[in-house]
């Protein structure tokens, strides 16, 4: 069936259990989706928008709500909606880090991290994670002063990954923040694996910036996500511009020069606003997810040969596994090669997989019913037995 | 045609002291639309929760009942809006 010339629709979450490391957060409540069959026209928010033509001031659909309500769900004091968590590392970059300033960030950071200190010029100072992967405080502090003693200034700016993309492992923000702001860096959490999947209180973790992502966790489409600040911090990224037209005179009231004025005009941001109250209650559920993760793990982990190559037993539903002495084995004599595994997955109705992965590789089950769940288990140990590998049950 | 007061309400409703002319349908068509569209979302959503095997257990049975009745109302509604 197709949508569009050359474009087929897409079903690949109603015709398979999707583990889509990246996807599964992202998914749209019915509610979402409903919102986009109605706001699916270009500036679709805009049919109400009033002076002082701000998208965070428009009460119909109610956006300016929305932004207050995001704020206060984050216990930070501003909010604003963003084109995906990169974009809200790229505001706060631009309006900190100066050229040749250096700029924390981990060794499990995510790739738009470093492009965002690029951009800005800055150099980038990776806190090197622990033997467990686990980003510390410790470490923090020791690479502040290495930075310190090469650069003679403190870094300019922090980026601390709540849980870090490589291998889902949760890190001590609020400790690391702590240390942080014993030298006047401010922190920008990284929440875009945890913001609208368990609960964030951005100002408990001591963060001065909090930012998410729409499309990777809080069941909306891409891009979006969300940029929170305390209130002495917001001042500087939320500034207003102040720039005239040397020809026109032409001013452009309080348009915010970091977010290239409004954002979000229309389908992003109204699904966000359509799944958030689900997206609010399913973070208080997050130990239900966790238990559906268990029961997955628990199954690879009774193929022998599988190893968990993030924390466990897991604190998030993102997991790093390595099945070299495994899956992969099978792989080396498989006509298919290591495509037997995915071919084997979407057989039977699993999806997310890299084709071809049969080494180390990522899953999700974020979002998945436990009976899914049970079923995903399943097929990972049938797959194992019927290639001749030995299992726990 | 003219625009029923009923439209005539709705577009107000969206765009205060702002008109929109020219579609000879009743508000109530475009209402069922979308009703319809958001019946078909629920079933969808009923597949996603329930793939990849679709074994719907008894109160999935029922909500997809009734979610198709409703679809059949609001098909037989459109029917009447719109070929009368």
């Amino acid at each position: 069936m197709r949508c569009g010339a050359g474009i087929d629709a897409r079903m690949v979450d109603e015709l398979a259990i999707n583990i889509d490391p990246i996807q599964a957060g992202g998914r749209l409540t019915a509610d979402a989706m409903k919102a986009v069959i109605a706001y699916g026209d270009g500036y679709s928010v805009c049919d109400n928008c009033r002076k002082p033509n701000r998208l965070d001031y428009i009460t119909k659909p109610p956006i300016a709500q929305f932004h207050k309500d995001l704020a206060s769900w984050l216990n930070m004091d501003t909010a604003r909606v963003i084109p995906g968590a990169r974009r809200g590392f790229q505001a706060v970059a631009h309006t900190y880090v100066k050229p040749g300033n250096p700029v924390l960030l981990t060794s499990l950071s995510h790739y738009t991290e470093f492009l965002a200190i690029e951009e800005a010029g800055g150099v980038a100072c990776e806190i090197p994670a622990d033997g467990h992967l686990i980003v510390t405080a410790d470490a923090t502090a020791a690479k502040i002063e290495e930075v310190k003693k090469d650069f003679g200034r403190a870094p300019a700016l922090a980026f601390i990954d709540h849980v870090d993309y490589q291998y889902g492992n949760v890190h001590d923000v609020q400790a690391i923040a702590k240390v942080a702001h014993q030298y006047d860096i401010p922190v920008l959490c990284n929440g875009a694996y945890t913001v609208g999947i368990m609960p964030v209180d951005g100002k408990n973790l001591g963060a001065d910036f909090v930012v998410g992502s729409g499309h990777k966790s809080m069941a909306a489409p891409a891009p979006s996500g969300v940029l929170a600040a305390t209130a002495e911090q917001a001042k500087d990224v939320f500034r207003t511009t102040a720039i005239t037209g040397d020809v026109t005179g032409r001013k452009f009231g309080i348009k915010e020069p970091e977010m290239m004025g409004c954002t979000l005009m229309g389908v992003t941001l109204v699904g966000m606003m359509a799944s958030f109250p689900h997206v609010k209650e399913r973070v208080k559920h997050f130990d239900r997810e966790l238990a559906n993760t268990r029961i997955v793990v628990d199954a690879l982990l009774s193929i022998q040969g599988t190893n968990v190559l993030s924390e466990y037993p897991r604190k998030h539903t993102l997991t790093r596994i390595d099945t070299t002495a495994s899956f992969d084995t099978v792989a080396q004599s498989h006509k298919k090669r290591g495509f037997f595994f995915s071919g084997a997955l979407s057989e039977k109705g699993v999806f997310g997989i890299i084709p071809g992965a049969t080494r180390v590789w990522k899953f999700n089950t974020y979002g998945i019913s436990k009976v899914q769940a049970q079923y995903l288990a399943q097929v990972f140990a049938d797959i194992a037995r019927e290639n001749g590998l030995k299992t726990g049950s | 045609m003219a625009i029923s007061p009923t439209h005539k309400k709705a577009v107000t409703y969206f765009i205060t002291g702002q008109y929109y002319y020219g579609d000879p349908l009743s508000k109530r068509a475009v209402d069922v639309v979308f009703a319809a569209m958001y019946t078909l979302t629920d079933l969808r959503v009923l597949l996603r929760e329930t793939a990849p095997l679709h074994e719907l257990d008894a109160e999935q049975k029922a909500q997809a009942q009734r979610l198709l009745e409703n679809l059949e109302r609001q098909v037989g509604s459109l029917k009447q809006e719109m070929l009368k």
